[in-house]
């Protein structure tokens, strides 16, 4: 019994293993490359620190100094070695211009980006799946013009434009939701649904499309002919089949909503990941901007392997490919 | 189809279980704008950045929150020296000691008594000067030139000796310069911070949330006038019109900070009777830089065509909808040592002027934008200019570059004019005419100054005449007639263009009284929420 156990675990083994290896090598390759772009981009990192509390200028003898003091005036390939150096032994580096540690930077602002992307996820989810299924269900009449309209107007209406308007309407007017902060669970619905709203109008149309071509196969016929329901059809046969795309579809807006919410956290002052990798960009922070890199990096291989593990749950027919 | 079902619900509960834990992973999202004890009371004040980022820092807070005070403080509506932790102070008559007498009866937020040797240890945390760099970094040499040493004169003076005269000092050490921490909360031996920073100040530095909140408290036993609110929140919210939107749903009831409101949307609510728009002078200049390398800006008389076709009037009216008035020196508004000028609208003198120069051809030359702007309507500016040089013979390209990389474009020359802002490093103004209309520097500038790092080029042998004497000039009115000669000089010349002045606006709901605007900052401690309206 135990040898069988073992036997069945292995492929899994294999998988993760290999999985980690290329993990591994994709990280490393990644965090040289965004060295090397953050050193040969322009802009000098101890002038833009020492100019970070604004109007005054610093004198050349204040950046020279700053320069040894961050050990910018080491040569390339050891000023390289020694933040993987560190990384390796879990330490992320020191920011260049707020003097914290970056890990602890991340881990104080990882809560309120993982919150707002699980709430956007979660909306986009609801909305973009329903109006897809809303929209197949009948294909050309009005319910089905509505909701693409809705998902056009998702897809293409600017994030900055749609923050304004709903914080105008729901906070200006009505009232009823705090127009930024991250105080309490209502401070979130404002921005999660304007992070949504591309995800949501990408996963309509993909739903949309998906159950279209999904009406037209042989089982929906032959369920059609044994007097099923169009709404059973359609939910517990048709959505099932495509469920796989839309899973990878919402895997990678998750993805999208955690390393992309830069504009959406500075509108509504949520002190997320956002804001610091933006501002780590502007200061050519070389630390904060390698470590959100190989943390975006980290989390799309995590992303990918929760999809990879979850396909065979959704297709048991995908089990054998693992291996 | 017992199996799909199964598989179904399976995935469903796969991914609310995915979401809600995630959403449970959140202790770290506490209040940012939440309920206090006495909310009724609090008063929510909110501003662009953190402005108390905490002990890593050589100031904890800003001079802006009144957690800490100063040997020598800055007036209100100018940016003159007044007595604060010092009661008075008189220079040695060669100009290289200067005494300060200490005021007595007062105490650090800790308790510990403010008197000679809890300034001496200040001074040798000066000159470890530990730190780090986001919020204004402090320098031994910015503030204190030519410094040698600080010995006590008993239990309440001191005195700082100088190797050479320091006529300027009290200018100097006004606000930033000479900031007073209790002994007990740093490390001699490095300077940093051990404890909770404690200054002497009329609040007492409460919660502090990195990047969302800071709380100041009332602290009871402040030597002077004791602040009329208990508590005051001050939110960080970035986006001015998020901030104009908080204001407008009574979240919050004023703005604080630089850029706490743009011009033009201070203007929008200065209509409605539910806000008020407070406005003081603060230490700011616009102007137009211009490489003085390259034609046709290395001309004196292409910069003195260029100045008069400009309508300083426009652009304060138009651009910073009257709040930021025109500029016609190189000196701020703010200064102590400031002469009100005047920059004469004359488009056909320009005119006339200019096709000298360009002997009537037509000249390309390009304006370089950074892309973080700062709220600041330099982008409109720009396009003004653009209307008025084409009227010069100057075909105008405007190119935005990437704010990190714009400082190497400058560095390198690679430009022919841009639109700044320069503030006032403390308020002695010989550094601002030292940087400007000098090409090396003096001693506490670095070797070069900004006037040949940025390739202005401004070469006049009566601005280096003029500023060599200013070191040995010891008289304060001497003094001021000898900066008065450098801005006329500066006015006539240009070794700027200025546009105009910056002024502190403070915009606040009407039913918070006692608020308003400083040259550095806002009226804390006078600031009363009244619990009806807004």
């Amino acid at each position: 019994m135990k040898h069988t156990r073992i036997h069945e675990c292995l492929p899994l083994f294999y998988f993760m293993l290999q999985k980690a290896a290329t993990a591994l090598s994709v990280l490393a390759g990644v965090s040289v490359l965004t060295f090397l772009l953050s050193v040969f981009s322009p802009g000098d990192p101890a002038y833009l620190a020492l100019k970070a509390d604004g109007n005054i200028e610093p004198t050349p003898v204040e950046i020279r100094e700053m320069r040894a003091e961050l050990g910018l005036d080491r040569p390339l390939y050891l000023q390289y070695a020694r933040w993987a150096g560190r990384v390796i032994q879990g330490d992320l580096g020191t920011s260049f211009v707020t003097g914290e540690a970056v890990g602890r930077e991340i881990a104080r602002r990882l809560p309120c980006t993982l919150t707002l992307a699980s709430t956007a996820l979660l909306i986009a989810a609801l909305v973009g799946l329903g109006l897809g299924l809303l929209g197949a269900s009948a294909p050309n009449r009005l319910r089905d013009r509505l909701s693409q309209l809705t998902g056009v107007a998702l897809i293409s209406v600017p994030d900055y434009w749609m923050a304004i308007l709903l914080i105008g309407i729901f906070s200006e007017t009505l009232g009823w939701l705090p127009t930024s902060g991250a105080s309490s669970p209502a401070s979130y619905i404002l921005p999660a649904l304007v992070l949504a709203a591309g995800t949501c109008g990408n996963l309509f149309r993909l739903c949309r499309t998906l159950l279209l071509t999904e009406k037209g196969k042989a089982y929906i016929f032959t369920a059609r002919s044994k007097g099923i329901s169009e709404t059973r059809i359609l939910l517990r046969h048709a959505f099932f089949n495509i469920l796989i795309p839309l899973v990878t579809g919402l895997g990678m807006g998750f993805g999208h909503m955690l390393s992309g919410a830069v504009i959406v956290e500075s509108i509504f002052s949520i002190p997320g990941l956002g804001q610091f990798a933006l501002n780590g960009v502007g200061n050519r922070d070389y630390p904060v901007i390698q470590a959100y890199v190989l943390y975006t990096a980290a989390l799309f291989i995590l992303v990918n392997l929760l999809l990879d593990l979850l396909y065979p749950l959704v297709n048991p027919q995908l089990e054998g490919d693992r291996g | 189809m017992i199996k799909i079902k199964t598989d179904y619900f399976a995935i469903h509960f796969f991914l609310l279980a995915v979401i809600g834990i995630a959403a449970l992973c959140c202790p770290g999202c506490g209040q940012d704008g939440g309920s206090a004890p006495d909310s009724r009371r609090e008063i929510t004040l909110a501003g662009y950045r953190d402005l108390a980022p905490g002990a890593n820092f050589f100031y904890p807070a800003s001079l802006v929150c009144r957690t800490w005070e100063s040997l020598v403080g800055l007036e209100d509506a100018t940016f003159a020296p007044r007595p604060e932790l010092a009661e008075s102070w008189e220079m040695s008559p060669d100009g290289k000691a200067w005494t300060f007498r200490l005021r007595q009866g007062v105490v650090f937020h800790d308790g510990t008594p403010f008197d000679a040797d809890a300034v001496v240890a200040n001074f040798r945390r000066y000159e470890k000067a530990p730190g780090k760099t986001r919020f204004y970094r402090f320098r031994m040499e910015r503030y204190y030139p030519g410094y040698t040493g600080i010995r006590k004169q008993g239990t309440h003076a001191v005195t700082i000796f100088f190797d050479e005269p320091a006529p300027g000092l009290p200018h100097y050490m006004a606000g930033w310069g000479s900031p007073m921490f209790s002994p007990a909360c740093f490390d001699p031996a490095g300077g940093a911070f051990v404890k909770p920073p404690s200054g002497t100040g009329p609040f007492v530095m409460g919660d502090h949330e990195p990047d969302r909140y800071v709380v100041l408290r009332r602290f009871d036993q402040y030597w002077g006038e004791k602040a009329l609110s208990p508590v005051i929140r001050i939110r960080v919210i970035p986006d001015v019109h998020t901030r104009f939107s908080a204001l407008k749903s009574g979240e919050i009831q004023g703005v604080i900070d630089l850029g706490g409101m743009t011009p033009a949307l201070a203007k929008e609510l200065a209509g409605d009777p539910e806000f008020k728009v407070s406005l003081e002078k603060n230490s700011i200049l616009h102007f137009i830089a211009l490489n003085g390398e390259r034609f046709p800006f290395n001309t004196p008389d292409m910069r003195r065509a260029l100045s008069m076709a400009i309508d300083r009037e426009t652009v304060s009216e138009a651009f910073f909808r009257g709040y930021f008035p025109p500029a016609a020196g190189i000196l701020s508004h703010a200064s102590p040592f400031f002469k009100p000028g005047s920059a004469p609208h004359r488009p056909e003198a320009a005119k006339a002027l200019a096709k000298g120069i360009l002997k009537g051809r037509r000249a390309a030359v390009e304006l370089v934008l950074p892309s973080k702007l700062f709220n600041y309507p330099y982008r409109e500016i720009a396009q003004y200019l653009q209307s008025v040089m084409a009227d010069l013979g100057l075909d105008v390209t405007i190119r935005q570059v990437e704010s990190g990389g714009f400082s190497d474009l400058i560095l390198a020359g690679d430009y022919h004019l841009y639109i700044r802002r320069q503030g006032l490093p403390h308020a002695d103004p010989a550094g601002i005419f030292e940087d400007y209309m000098r090409l090396e520097g003096r001693r506490g500038m670095g070797r070069a100054t900004q006037n040949r790092r940025f390739h202005y080029n401004y070469r006049n042998p009566k601005a280096v005449a003029l500023l060599d004497k200013v070191p040995a000039t010891l008289e304060p009115a001497k003094r001021r007639v000898l900066f008065n000669r450098l801005q006329d000089l500066a006015s006539a010349t240009l070794p700027v263009i200025p546009l105009a002045h910056e002024a502190s606006l403070v915009v606040h709901a009407a039913g918070l009284t006692g608020y308003g605007a400083k040259i550095y900052g806002a009226t804390l401690t006078t600031a009363v929420k009244r619990t009806q309206g807004k």
